[in-house]
C-alpha cells in the first residue's frame, strides 16, 4: 500500500497493527453509519425488520465498496505526489552541475 | 538523524494517512449514498464518491498550506509574550532583592 513507510522486520509488526486497529476503525464507523441509514429511531420491535435487513445488507455492501474506491485513488495519487517528489529531487540534483 | 525518531516519524505519518482515508470513506458514503436498492453504487453515487474524494484531498492541502503560514505567526507571538513576561519577573526579582539587601544593611 502506497503511503507505507519502508520499515524493517522488527516495525512490520507495529505496521500490521497498525493496519488492525484502522481495520476495527472502519468497521465501527461502518457500523454506525449503516444504522444511522438504515434503522429508523423508533423502536417498535427488538427483532430487524426484512426491510431493515435488506438495507443492512446492501448498505455494508456499498460501504466496503466506497471504501475500496477510495483506498484505490488514494494510493494513485500518493503514488503520483512520491514520483513528483523524486523527479523534484533529481532536477535539484542536477541543477548545481550546470 | 536518528533512524529510530525517523520511523517514528513516518509510522505516525501512516497513522494519519489511515486515519483520514477512513474518515473521508464515513464522510462520503454518509453524504452520497441515500438509496438502497442495489448492492451496488449507482453511477450518480460513484461520481459523487470520487468528488467527495477528491475534494477533501484538496481541502487538506489547503488547510495544510494556511495551517504552515499561520502557526509560526502565532507561535512566535505566543513567544515575544512569553519572554516578556519573564523579563518583567526578573525584573520584579531584581528590585525585591536589592530591597531586601539594604534592609538587612540597616539591620
Amino acid at each position: 500500500m502506497a503511503g507505507m513507510p519502508p520499515v524493517d522486520i522488527s516495525k512490520l509488526q507495529l505496521v500490521q497493527e497498525l493496519e488492525i486497529e484502522m481495520m476495527s476503525d472502519m468497521y465501527n464507523r461502518m457500523t454506525a453509519a449503516c444504522h444511522k441509514k438504515c434503522i429508523p429511531p423508533k423502536y417498535k420491535d427488538a427483532e430487524l425488520g426484512k426491510g431493515e435487513s435488506v438495507c443492512l445488507d446492501r448498505c455494508i455492501a456499498k460501504y466496503l465498496d466506497i471504501h475500496e474506491r477510495i483506498g484505490k485513488k488514494l494510493t494513485q495519487l500518493s503514488v503520483q505526489d512520491e514520483d513528483l517528489m523524486k523527479r523534484m529531487q533529481t532536477e535539484q540534483q542536477q541543477q548545481p552541475r550546470t | 538523524m536518528d533512524p529510530n525518531a525517523l520511523d517514528f516519524a513516518s509510522l505516525r505519518n501512516f497513522k494519519d494517512f489511515l486515519q483520514h482515508f477512513n474518515v473521508m470513506s464515513e464522510s462520503c458514503f454518509l453524504r452520497c449514498v441515500n438509496t438502497f436498492n442495489n448492492r451496488e453504487l449507482t453511477e450518480e453515487e460513484a461520481l459523487c464518491v470520487t468528488q467527495c474524494a477528491d475534494k477533501h484531498v484538496k481541502v487538506n492541502k489547503k488547510v495544510m498550506e494556511v495551517y504552515i503560514e499561520v502557526q509560526p505567526q502565532i507561535a512566535k507571538k505566543r513567544m515575544e509574550e512569553v519572554a516578556a513576561l519573564q523579563e518583567s519577573l526578573e525584573k520584579q526579582n531584581k528590585s525585591s532583592e536589592h530591597s531586601e539587601g539594604s534592609e538587612t544593611k540597616k539591620s
